[in-house]
């Protein structure tokens, strides 16, 4: 109602202002008109606008009573408004503060229930732990006796196996390096022998080449030729 | 010819020789046909001019100035016909025994013009080694030992025991 009112006013004045105008524009336009009929019409003039007057102050007068009216019905209502508010507000904080304290109280039982349930899977997380340890550590040591046992064995086959092998191979190396001896020993006494007898011609050919005398000489070439006689190697 | 040819190698053995003896034949023949200058040198003759001389008259005679390089151009290739019996012996023999050797190898042999190559190698010690037709045979004193190795060795050893 407030924003109501100040146009109306406003135009009631532009509309007063606008006729007053007009008026005076009409009775410069008509000076040259009748006196009379001027006076006339000045006085349906002044009547039209003491009646226009008098409606615009009783618009006016009306228009400020039912303002007037209207912002204290607006005031009366806006309070009236504000106390629902509050009291619904109210309400609303007191059911939130209800809800919130029921939540509260089952986040709270959600909580320590979590707690417990946790606290038990800890409690039985670490029974497990400890049993699977003492199972892991029992299959562990089981499994390093066996490994123990099998590594035991092992080592003794190898060992076995090993001095079976090194003795075969010692037996065979011993084996070949007599082989060798052998043979190097009878290439030796080969080499000797060969030796002894080209020393034995050496010694005959440096000796007997001065020794021997011609007729000797002769006598062992015509033996020689004699031999290949009967060979008949001329034939 | 043929009698010109065994006239020369009747007494000629070795294949050194033979070459050396036509050589000189050739030499004497020419000078003796074609100049008067033989007599000047015969003075110098060696054991082979006195061999010619030994070949007789009648033996030069048979040359004249129109056969005279015929005849010996045959027997130079006669010669290189001539098949050795390579003998290798552990000494150098005088020239007398290579006569005495070479006619009692061509006696025993069979082999009437048989010529000697003789070659020394006194590795031998002693005998001879042969070689006919490619192929070589030692019947040496070397060959003998080596033959008979094992028992030197053995009777060596003995001694080293």
């Amino acid at each position: 109602m407030d924003f109501i009112l100040p146009p109306i006013l406003a135009a009631f004045g532009v509309t007063f202002t606008l006729l007053f105008i007009r008026e005076r524009k009409l009775r410069q336009k008509v000076a040259g008109q009748s006196s009379k009929e001027i006076e006339e019409n000045r006085q349906k003039g002044y009547q039209f606008l003491h009646q226009a007057i008098k409606k615009s102050q009783e618009i006016l007068s009306l228009s400020e009573t039912e303002s007037i009216k209207l912002i204290s019905e607006s005031k009366a209502n806006v309070g009236k408004i504000e106390e629902e508010h509050k009291a619904q507000l109210a309400q609303y904080v007191k059911q939130y503060e209800s809800m919130l304290s029921q939540t509260f109280t089952q986040a709270n039982q959600a909580i320590s229930s979590s707690i417990q349930t946790f606290s038990s899977f800890v409690k039985d997380l670490e029974k497990n732990s400890v049993e699977l340890e003492e199972t892991n550590q029992q299959a562990a040591q089981q499994r390093i006796e066996k490994m123990l046992d099998q590594l035991e064995t092992r080592l003794s086959d190898f060992l076995l196996e090993s001095e079976q092998k090194t003795t075969g191979s010692i037996e065979l190396e011993l084996q070949s390096v007599r082989q060798l001896i052998e043979s190097y020993k009878q290439q030796q006494f080969k080499l000797i022998d060969e030796n002894i007898v080209a020393m034995m011609e050496r010694t005959m050919a440096l000796v007997l080449g001065k020794r021997l005398s011609l007729k000797d000489q002769l006598d062992l070439i015509y033996e020689s030729l004699e031999k290949a006689k009967m060979e008949k190697f001329v034939a | 010819m043929n009698q010109l040819w065994d006239q020369i190698i009747t007494n000629t053995y070795t294949l050194k020789s033979l070459k050396n003896r036509l050589r000189i034949l050739r030499d004497y023949l020419t000078k003796q046909q074609f100049t008067n200058g033989v007599q000047d040198q015969d003075e110098k003759l060696t054991d082979e001019a006195q061999w010619i001389n030994s070949l007789g008259k009648d033996f030069l005679a048979k040359f004249n100035q129109h056969n005279i390089y015929s005849l010996l151009d045959e027997m130079e290739s006669e010669t290189s016909k001539q098949e050795p019996l390579t003998i290798f012996l552990a000494f150098e023999l005088p020239n007398e025994e290579i006569s005495k050797l070479g006619s009692w190898i061509r006696v025993n042999f069979g082999q009437k013009y048989l010529m000697l190559d003789i070659k020394y190698d006194p590795s031998l010690i002693g005998g001879c080694a042969l070689t006919w037709k490619g192929i070589y045979h030692d019947y040496s004193v070397k060959k003998k030992i080596e033959d008979n190795k094992q028992q030197v060795l053995e009777s060596f050893k003995t001694y080293l025991r």
